[in-house]
Order: structure tokens, then C-alpha cells, then sequence
């Protein structure tokens, strides 16, 4: 670390000039006093300075002696400039106000909207929750995961398919952060719903490449989600009622501008209706989820400021008595900012993330059952270093206690054993420095690496070492918490940016990600049931390098976006099973695993429009995701699952006044990848199905339209509400969830394809309030 | 547990969902040859078929094939199986013996499949016993029958079981009765066949219990995980010890009958 740090100092030119102060603050809503992350400020005489506020809300920026003129500003804010004679260290605590809709609709402001050309960061994806409002979505439930999965690169599964796909990286290579909690099932109800309530959402960030050196260990994405701080100012509610769930949540100062809370609370019903069934299995089954958000922060002064947010999610599906089976995540993080001086930016972190899922067969004397868990402790500091209007540096540690509970068997019968296996555990560090420099007005450059190290600890178990059959050929005994194996590995980090001219650029980057666990599906579909497992003896850290480029080109003062990016990915130390691996309750897994690589490349092309009455994008992806295993396919190339090679999304919302709002959206993606029988034989009279390749064959493609109506009622200083309407799938296409072959009915022997689809035409009204 | 898990998930969206046949575009498939050979222990006729590989969809009735020469060696001697027009082969009269390591080579068409097999020794039943339950959530009322045998300790043991109550016949190839000695080698065994239903009062009751080999078992296992697996995690063929990629496999049994009958 040491040597890095000397490194870097060589690396940053350390400009020796004029007598130099600090201009710092915050940046926040007037109306709410929520932080606005992402707002700039801009100095009028020096055009190309100016710095970005962070998650917190917090800027700082080093400018020589002299007079300035300030311009504060956000997205869909009205600036506000500022003179000044910079003659000491100043603070500035800016609230920003919301503008008016009707400037919102044509006026263009502020420089911060050519972001998609000028900043450095590519191959990322932002959304808050506002600005998806109007799009249709399943059931009326607007969702931030599902709103992803209609910008290119980022792929869902299909309807009943939990989790998502990133540049052709499995589901598990996604890292998902909830106010920096690691959230390891993001899926309800097997995947229709995220588990992110977009009423408590303030901002979301998805890196699809070069992430900062801040982010680590998963291979192919970070979600980065932010919960809302909550009105500082006045007390209020909001909320929905839907097809489906309702919403409410609530929130107000603790201390008038100094501290607030928000809860936001959601619960689905399905099961209210199930009660109304004739059919008595039906009514007495349960089958809802619920969400829970809660956060909390209180500035203390200045230079402290404190925050708590906890996330508390379930699942639970039942029939009657005899089966029940629930699933959920629980976070909480608990965060102190400090101010070390207006240059330098610290926040500390604690976190805690579990998730658990438990089923249950049978009632009383007779039941027996199932639970799993993975239970993390975290301990994060970051901090940042604004040193110049051209370095910012950011730097920190992160230490997390990982508890894999791989499954216990419980029972009340006699007779029957319950099994407990031994719990796994290892912890998984890591501690990174990074520059972000402007190098002139129109090169810039974020740098940095990351060193990431793993520990496989024991667990007063013996631990084997499995060859590629299968069979133990050594086995060492490890006390609790002894080393039992270790890996680690420098993780660079590039992003360079070079204006072209005023309204495009081209950008370049770079990444290498380590991942030191790894998710088993017990099925090909990702489920709830889905175990994470450590890297271990057996199992090596996968690794993962991206390359990508991008042109990016701006038209009619950025009322349009265009963008095109091409990336490669070489995947190292991927997993898959044997064939017919069984997995379940089983205390040596790793001894069904086999390793292998995989590469994936492909082409994104986007053209947003922003402005008017009428906005929305278009987006096709070419893409590409292959693996190679030497046990699998002959050892040849062959189609991971979810190498879709061709995904197009097409997003229409026109604006029609201020009452009605109307959206249409259209998705096309090539079939996933699945292994059918390529012949059959008979054994003892009974048909069995004969393999030839892994993923050799197709789901049908998959294709939808939605369409949605908006209605906003009057708007009053008290109150606003609004009701929407959306039609899910409006031409019914079939979509494949599974297909199962069964005999044909009517020539008896013989076997037919029968595909299950789940929804054809899915009406909804959702109504949503504000006061 | 998937299966329930699943059955659950689409009971709650039975309201919604919608079964239809599609056609699925089927490669030509090479042809496999499939090789179905079943020594047993003791005196009796060794049966080899021979097909080969067809459609999964539609037409897939087994073509024979009957001009391979099939050939069982025990170490000493070579012994040629009669062919027969259906794609049987046979060998009449023949004695295995336990211990004996075997070799069946089959020619057909300038490809050679070779299998080899040791036949184990019979683990003979001790007991069947059975026991009244009343009815409950995972069966009704009646007998749980239960197969107790004293497993030999030299070696690791593995075991077909097929069970026939009052002319109900259970553990054929779609629904597999498989059992090794991994955690009581050496134990009495004393196995409860949950996996049947309950037998009634009177009810003829009579149990086949067949070691194999391992390969055999292996062989066993693919075979079940492939039918029953559903959903599961990617199929496979399953293994078999015949070289050159022949499907089927060369099983050797050593099975041991009991039967009784359930007095309450």
C-alpha cells in the first residue's frame, strides 16, 4: 500500500502555483433537503473546472486565489450562481428548487446534460425513480431492475427468471448494493418483481464496465442503489394502490434540517384473492411478499453526520399446513461522514447482510424441512481527497465476515435424522486507490487498482481436496478461523475520456474484477434456493477482464443522445456442474464442479431522445457469451445461457399535456440457450432421451409490447396524486417460461414439446398518492 | 424438494399461465449405437438387444440392429451369442459366477464396443417386515414394508431393489429403487420403501434385491437422474462402461427373491 501510495504521488503532477483555497458543501433539494448526488458546480470564468457532488451530497473544489462566479446546479433544478472572493476557505450548504414543469419540458440548462459525452466513466447506466414513472411495467409495479433490463447490454432472463443478466455475465456476477449492503437475492415472487421498492429509491447507478476502484467482488456489474434520506423539512406520505401490492411511506424531519427518516413500507396481496377460491388448497394458500426501507440520519455538525438504513424483505409461498417455504434479504449499513478538513472526505461504514430462505413440509409431529443462509459483516472506510480542480483521489479498505450456512435438514419425525451441514466461512478484503485527473479541457483520465485477497477459513473440519473425478485424494483438519486457503490479486482500473469536439467524444476503458464466491443453481433457472459458495481449495476466484470503447455523440444542444460501445470480456475460473450433478443437501458440492473459461464481446448501440413532448430511446444489442469446459461439449466453445444474440428495446413516452402522459415499450431477444434430447433410445422398455451438446438449441425468441396511460389529477401545494393504467404483453405473445416433453396424447409412445408460457394479456390500474 | 417447490409456483400462477405443443427444430442427430446386455448370476440365458439410436419427437421406435457378432469372454474362453432378427442376441444356458471378471465385445460395422464387468457376490435378504401407519400427509393407511439385509464389510456394496406388491411392480427404470453401502458398510441395513405405496392386509409381497457393480450403478444413477430429474441441472447421458461411445451398458446382477405375505 505504501509503494502505491508513492507511486501515485509521482503519477499526479503536483502543480506549484498561486495561493490556493477550498470552496466546499452540500447540494441539496429545497423542497426536501434530500442530498442531490450527481449536481455540479461550475465556475463561469474557468469553463472546464468545476467538481461533482458525491453520494452524501458533499463537493469540494480547490480553485488559486481570486473572484469567481459559481454556478450551482442538478438536473431538472434551477441553477443558482453565486459571486465570490476567494480569499479563505469557504462552505457553501446550497438547496437547490425543483423546476417548474413547464421549463422542465423545453428549456435547456445547465452544462451537466452533455454528461453522457463529457464525463469520464463509460458503459454506465443511471436511473431514478421519477423518470420511469410513466413506463408500463408488470402489474403497475414500477421497477428499477425491470427498467434496466430495456437499456442495451443488460438483459433479463424472461418472465419467471429471477436476477439479470450483464454483458453476457451470469447472474451471480452482479453485485447489488443497497446503501452499500450487499443484496444477494434482488428477486420476488421468482422473479417478477425486484425486491427495490422505487418509493424509497433516491438514485441508481449500474456499472456494466470500468468500475471505479472503489467497487468489487463480482465480475460483470455493480448496482449501486440509494435509499432516500428522507424530508428534512415537513412531514409527509406517499403511496400506491395496486393490482397487486400496495405502498406507503412516510417520512419527516427528526430535527428541522438536521436530521430526517423515511419508512416505505410495500406488501403484496395475490393471496387476499386466493381466500375468494372454491378450491380449498387455494384458499388457504399464502403466497406474498413484503418490503421494508428504513433510514435514518442526523448531522451533527458541520463535520459529522450519521446515518442508519436497514432493508427487511420476505417472500412466503403455502399451502394449508402442509408446505410452507419463505425467502429474504436483511441489511442494515450504519455510516458516519466526516469532514478531516473541506479537502478531505471520510465515510465509515458498518454493514450487515443476510439472506435466508427456509421450507417446510408438514405440520407439527410430522413435519420436516429445510434452511440455508449466507450472513455477512462488513466494515468499509473511504476516503476522498479532492486536491485540485484537476485530482480527485479516492482511496480506502473494506473487511467482510462471510458465514455460509449451507443447509441444515430439520425434523420432528422419529426416525428421521436431521442433517446440519458445518458452516463455511472466510473473509474477503480489499483496499484500493484511484485518481480521477483532468489532464487538459479535452482528455481525462480515472485510474486506479484495487488489491483484493481472500481468505478459505476452517472451521474445525476437515477439508478435501477432490480430483477432476470427483474423489477425495487428501484431506487436512483447520481449527475455526484457521487459514485454509488464500488468494488475492491486483484488480487495475482505467477510464479515459478525449472530446472530439464540443458534442462528442470517444472513451476507452479498462477493468479486471475478482470474484471470491460464487452462486450454484440448483436448476437451470436461477431460484431462490440457489446456493453461494466460497472460493476454496477446489474452487478458484473467477476473473474477469472487459475491454471496452465507445463513441459518444450528442445532437440538437443534447435533446438527443447516441452512443455505440464495443467490449470483450475474458472470464477465468468459471463454474458449472458435471453432468448430472446432484446438488441438493449435499456436504461435498465441490466434488460436482467442474472449471472452465469463457469469453463474451458484443456491440451496443443507443439513441436517446431527452426533451419535448415526446421522449424515449432505441436500443440493439449484438452480443455474444461463450464458455469452454474441457468435460463439457468435447471441450469446444459452446453458448452459455444467456447469450442472447440479439436484443432490441424500443421506449416511447409522449407527454400530451399536463394531466396525460402515455408510454409504449417493445422488446425483442433472441431465445436463451438450452439443451434439448437430440435423439432417444429405449432402456428396458422405457424412452430415455439422448445429449449430444450443452446448449445446443433454443427457446423460441422472445417478444412483448406494453403500453401505459398516465393521468395526473390537479396538482395543489397539499396534495398531488395520479392513476395508471397499463397493459401488459398487448398482443399476447406466448412467451416461453419451460418446456417440458411429454407423451403425445394422440399418438401414445411418442413424445411432444409442451412449453409453458405465464402471462398472456395482463391488465392493471395502479393509483398513487402524494401529500 | 424442487419438484414440490416448483409444483407450488405453478399452482399460483395456473390462474395466468397457458400450455400450448410447439415444434422444436431438431438436428439430424448421429446415430448412437445402444447396447442393452444383462448378465445375471447363476444359470441363465445372458440377453444382449442391440439398436440403434432414434428420434426423440415423433416416430422413435428402436431400428435392431442384427448384424453385429457378439462375443462373452471369462477370461478363459470366448463364448459367441446367437443374433436374432429383432436385434436380440442370446446365449443359452450360460453360468456366471461371482468374483469372475467378464468381457462382452460387440462388432458391428468395423466399430468395436468392448464392456468389462466383475460379478458380484449375492447379499441375500434376511428379513421383510412391515409395519401398520395410519394415514397421514404423505401416504395412506396401510403396511410400510422394509428390506433388512446384513451388508458383507469387505467391500462397497451396491444395490438395485425391485419390489412386487400383489402384482403391482415397482422399481423398474423410470422409477429406480437404488441403495449403496457409503454410510453402513459392514451395518445391518434395514431400509423402509417409502418410496412405494403401502401394502394392505393379506397382500403378497416379494422383494428382488440385485447387487451390481459400481459402473452399473453409476450406469443407474445417470439413467434416474435423467428421468426424473425435471428441471434440474443440465442433463447428461448417462455413464456407460461400453468404449467408443455405445449407449446402454453392460450390467451384471447378482439378485437375491424373498416373498411373504402381510398378516396384520
Amino acid at each position: 500500500m505504501n509503494k502505491l501510495l508513492i507511486l501515485l504521488l509521482f503519477i499526479v503532477p503536483i502543480g506549484i502555483s498561486a495561493q490556493q483555497f477550498t470552496i466546499s458543501g452540500t447540494l441539496k433539494d429545497a423542497s426536501n433537503g434530500e442530498d442531490l448526488i450527481g449536481a455540479t458546480v461550475k465556475v463561469k470564468e474557468i469553463p472546464t473546472t468545476g467538481a461533482v457532488t458525491n453520494v452524501y451530497g458533499f463537493f469540494s473544489l480547490t480553485l488559486d486565489k481570486g473572484n469567481y462566479t459559481l454556478i450551482f446546479t442538478s438536473l431538472g433544478y434551477e441553477p443558482i450562481e453565486k459571486k465570490i472572493s476567494l480569499n479563505d476557505n469557504q462552505r457553501f450548504n446550497i438547496e437547490l428548487k425543483e423546476q417548474s414543469t413547464k421549463l422542465k419540458e423545453f428549456e435547456v440548462t445547465g452544462e451537466i446534460e452533455d454528461a453522457n459525452v463529457s464525463s469520464t466513466e463509460m458503459s454506465i447506466e443511471k436511473l431514478d425513480p421519477k423518470s420511469i414513472e410513466a413506463i408500463p411495467v408488470l402489474l403497475g409495479e414500477k421497477d428499477i431492475v425491470k427498467t434496466f433490463t430495456l437499456m442495451p447490454g443488460i438483459k433479463s432472463g424472461g418472465e419467471g427468471n429471477g436476477g439479470f443478466f450483464v454483458r453476457g455475465g451470469g447472474v451471480d456476477q452482479n453485485l447489488i448494493l443497497l446503501d452499500e449492503a450487499v443484496v444477494y437475492n434482488a428477486s420476488h415472487l421468482l422473479g417478477f418483481f425486484s425486491v427495490f421498492n422505487s418509493d424509497a429509491i433516491k438514485d441508481v447507478s449500474l456499472y456494466k464496465g470500468g468500475m471505479p476502484a472503489e467497487y468489487g467482488g463480482r465480475g460483470s456489474s455493480v448496482m449501486d442503489i440509494t435509499m432516500k434520506d428522507g424530508n428534512n423539512k415537513k412531514f409527509g406520505a406517499s403511496g400506491g394502490l395496486g393490482v397487486i401490492s400496495s405502498r406507503l411511506t412516510l417520512e419527516g424531519p427528526i430535527v428541522k434540517d438536521k436530521g430526517s427518516f423515511v419508512i416505505s413500507g410495500r406488501r403484496s396481496y395475490a393471496d387476499l384473492f386466493l381466500k375468494l377460491s372454491n378450491d380449498e388448497d387455494l384458499r388457504d394458500s399464502k403466497l406474498y411478499f413484503y418490503d421494508l426501507n428504513l433510514k435514518a440520519n442526523y448531522k451533527i455538525n458541520e463535520k459529522n453526520r450519521v446515518y442508519l438504513s436497514g432493508y427487511f424483505g420476505r417472500d412466503v409461498l403455502g399451502v394449508g399446513e402442509t408446505f410452507g417455504f419463505n425467502w429474504g434479504n436483511a441489511t442494515g449499513t450504519l455510516r458516519w461522514n466526516h469532514l478531516f478538513s473541506d479537502k478531505l472526505f471520510s465515510n465509515t461504514s458498518l454493514i450487515v447482510s443476510n439472506y435466508d430462505y427456509e421450507f417446510k413440509i408438514g405440520s407439527g409431529e410430522e413435519s420436516f424441512g429445510f434452511k440455508a443462509s449466507i450472513l455477512d459483516y462488513n466494515i468499509k472506510q473511504d476516503f476522498s481527497y479532492f486536491m485540485n480542480d484537476k485530482n480527485t483521489i479516492k482511496f480506502g479498505v473494506n473487511m467482510i465476515y462471510h458465514t455460509f450456512d449451507p443447509g441444515e435438514l430439520f425434523s420432528s419425525i422419529s426416525g428421521f435424522n436431521p442433517i446440519n451441514l458445518n458452516d463455511r466461512l472466510a473473509t474477503e478484503n480489499a483496499v484500493y486507490l484511484q485518481n480521477e485527473q483532468k489532464v487538459s479541457e479535452l482528455f481525462s483520465i480515472q485510474y486506479g487498482l484495487r488489491y483484493s485477497f481472500f481468505n478459505y477459513l476452517g472451521n474445525n473440519d476437515s477439508i478435501f481436496d477432490y480430483n477432476e473425478a470427483g474423489n477425495a485424494t487428501s484431506s487436512q483438519f483447520y481449527n475455526r478461523h484457521e487459514t485454509a486457503k488464500f488468494y488475492g490479486g491486483f484488480e487495475p482500473r482505467l477510464a479515459a475520456k478525449y472530446m472530439l469536439n464540443e458534442v462528442s467524444s470517444i472513451k476507452a476503458s479498462y477493468n479486471r474484477n475478482y470474484q471470491y464466491i460464487h452462486l450454484l443453481s440448483n436448476a437451470t433457472t436461477s431460484s431462490p434456493t440457489d446456493s453461494w459458495v466460497p472460493s476454496s481449495n477446489n474452487v478458484k476466484p473467477q476473473i474477469i477482464d472487459q475491454i471496452a470503447l465507445g463513441y459518444f455523440r450528442n445532437f440538437k444542444k443534447n435533446a438527443y443522445e447516441f452512443s455505440v460501445e464495443g467490449y470483450y470480456k475474458n472470464l477465468q475460473n468459471q463454474i458449472d456442474y458435471k453432468d448430472g450433478a446432484d446438488l441438493f443437501l449435499n456436504g461435498e458440492v465441490e466434488r460436482e464442479l467442474t472449471y472452465g473459461s469463457g469469453i463474451a464481446y458484443g456491440a451496443e448501440f443507443y439513441l436517446k431522445k431527452k426533451k419535448g413532448k415526446f421522449t424515449g430511446w432505441l436500443s440493439y444489442t449484438y452480443s455474444r457469451s461463450l464458455r469452454k469446459f474441457e468435460t463439457i461439449n468435447n471441450g469446444e466453445y459452446y453458448p452459455a445461457r444467456q447469450d442472447l444474440i440479439h436484443d432490441i428495446s424500443a421506449v416511447g413516452i409522449y407527454k400530451f399535456n399536463e394531466k396525460w402522459t402515455a408510454s409504449a415499450s417493445w422488446v425483442y431477444t433472441t431465445g436463451l440457450a438450452v439443451t434439448y434430447p437430440a435423439g432417444g433410445y429405449q432402456i428396458e422398455g422405457v424412452n430415455v432421451p439422448y445429449y449430444s451438446g450443452r446448449n445446443q438449441s433454443r427457446f423460441p425468441d422472445y417478444h412483448r409490447m406494453d403500453l401505459g396511460v398516465t393521468w395526473y389529477n390537479k396538482k395543489t401545494d397539499k396534495f398531488e396524486s395520479n392513476w395508471n393504467f397499463s397493459i401488459y404483453n398487448v398482443y399476447g405473445r406466448e412467451n416461453t417460461f419451460s418446456i417440458a416433453f411429454i407423451e403425445d396424447e394422440n399418438n401414445p409412445g411418442q413424445t411432444v414439446a409442451e412449453q409453458t408460457a405465464l402471462f398472456k394479456i395482463i391488465p392493471s390500474v395502479t393509483y398513487n398518492f402524494k401529500f | 424438494m424442487k419438484k414440490i417447490f416448483l409444483a407450488i409456483s405453478i399452482l399460483a400462477l395456473s390462474t395466468v399461465s397457458c400450455q400450448k405443443i410447439i415444434d422444436i427444430e431438431q438436428e439430424d442427430a448421429d446415430k448412437r449405437t445402444v447396447i442393452e446386455a444383462i448378465l445375471l448370476e447363476g444359470t441363465n440365458n445372458f440377453d444382449v438387444r442391440i439398436t440403434e439410436s432414434s428420434n426423440f419427437f415423433g416416430d422413435n421406435t428402436p431400428v435392431p440392429i442384427t448384424n453385429a457378432t457378439v462375443v462373452l469372454n471369462d477370461g478363459t474362453s470366448d463364448y459367441t451369442l446367437a443374433s436374432f432378427a429383432d436385434g436380440n442376441y442370446q446365449l443359452v444356458g450360460f453360468n456366471a459366477i461371482s468374483g469372475t471378471e467378464y468381457t462382452l465385445t460387440v462388432n458391428e460395422n468395423g466399430n468395436s464396443f468392448v464392456a468389462k464387468g466383475t460379478m458380484p457376490a449375492i447379499v441375500t435378504i434376511d428379513t421383510i417386515a412391515y409395519q401398520f401407519i395410519e394415514q397421514s400427509t404423505f401416504s395412506d393407511s396401510g403396511y410400510i414394508t422394509q428390506i433388512e439385509f446384513n451388508d458383507p464389510g469387505a467391500k462397497d456394496n451396491y444395490y438395485r431393489i425391485e419390489v412386487d406388491v400383489q402384482g403391482t411392480y415397482y422399481g423398474d427404470i423410470s422409477s429406480l429403487i437404488l441403495l449403496d453401502d457409503g454410510f453402513l458398510n459392514g451395518n445391518r441395513i434395514e431400509f423402509p420403501l417409502f418410496a412405494i405405496d403401502v401394502a394392505q392386509a393379506y397382500d403378497n409381497v416379494t422383494m428382488k434385491l440385485s447387487s451390481c457393480d459400481k459402473s452399473t450403478f453409476t450406469y443407474l444413477e445417470g439413467l434416474d437422474a435423467l428421468i426424473n430429474s425435471g428441471n434440474g441441472a443440465p442433463p447428461a447421458n448417462p455413464s456407460s462402461n461400453f468404449s467408443n461411445g455405445a449407449l446402454g451398458n453392460f450390467s451384471l446382477y447378482a439378485s437375491d427373491t424373498k416373498s411373504i405375505v402381510i398378516i396384520p
